[in-house]
């Protein structure tokens, strides 16, 4: 058999999903805000990009809304495990959270919501 | 943006703004969170500015009210301003606002210098646009 050479420690998959995932994250740092960064954009491309087919215009703050709060309780369930996120992380999403909050409230007019 | 508009619009973005950070540093402080942005002192600070400057609003309010409610008008004089319960909301709220985006700016973009040269470059680019479209303006030509 023949033994490949990886770059990084394989993860050890006998401990459990969250190991899998320190472990990865431990050995290329980036993995968790790729992470991150992969719910947010799924969300906001896919919602705005659905709602104007279906109604020709789409509400962008709206939709930046609903993907950074997503995006911010992923990192929260991922900041309860050590070596998953860290603390700048979290920071930047809870910033762009709120920004996308005050977006939201600075975009309406007179309509509802 | 009309004035209640505008109004409503901050006291909801500072009333949010308080929420979020609120949740976050109470769900770390109930799974006994690793990482906690209760932590990050920047962050910390912003939490409770907003929170000082909500509670003066609700303070600011119950003055206005009770000073509306309990006001009362001789015949023959000018009529009471009414309005006072929508002007203190923009004193008291709109230093928390600049609060939040300064946090939200050192965060992303931090207070390194190098950022700034960026900043100066990118806005002397707009400059450069702006000037070579006055120019095409005069001469003709398409700027593109």
């Amino acid at each position: 058999m023949m033994f490949l050479d990886y770059l990084f420690t394989i993860p050890n998959k006998t401990t459990g999903m969250d190991d899998i995932l320190v472990q990865s994250a431990t050995a290329m740092s980036s993995i968790v805000p790729l992470l991150l960064l992969f719910v947010f954009f799924v969300i906001v491309i896919g919602g705005i990009w659905r709602q104007s087919l279906r109604t020709g215009t789409a509400d962008y703050s709206m939709w930046f809304v609903i993907a950074s709060l997503v995006t911010f309780l992923l990192a929260l369930m991922m900041s309860v495990i050590e070596g998953l996120i860290r603390i700048e992380y979290l920071v930047i999403v809870v910033v762009i959270t709120i920004f996308s909050g005050i977006w939201f409230f600075l975009d309406r007019d007179n309509s509802g919501v | 943006m009309g004035q209640i508009g505008m109004t409503v619009s901050i006291t909801m973005a500072i009333l949010f703004t308080v929420a979020i950070l609120g949740f976050a540093i109470n769900f770390a402080a109930d799974n006994n969170s690793v990482v906690d942005i209760a932590d990050d002192s920047i962050v910390n600070s912003l939490y409770s500015d907003t929170k000082a400057n909500l509670s003066k609003l609700e303070a600011d309010s119950n003055d206005t009210y009770q000073s509306i409610v309990s006001s009362t008008v001789e015949s023959g004089s000018s009529t009471f301003r009414s309005a006072g319960a929508l002007e203190i909301t923009a004193s008291n709220l709109l230093p928390t606002f600049y609060n939040i985006l300064r946090v939200g700016y050192s965060t992303i973009f931090g207070t390194d210098s190098g950022f700034g040269i960026f900043i100066i470059t990118f806005i002397s680019l707009l400059g450069l646009i702006m000037i070579l479209y006055i120019i095409k303006t005069f001469i003709g030509g398409s700027p593109d």
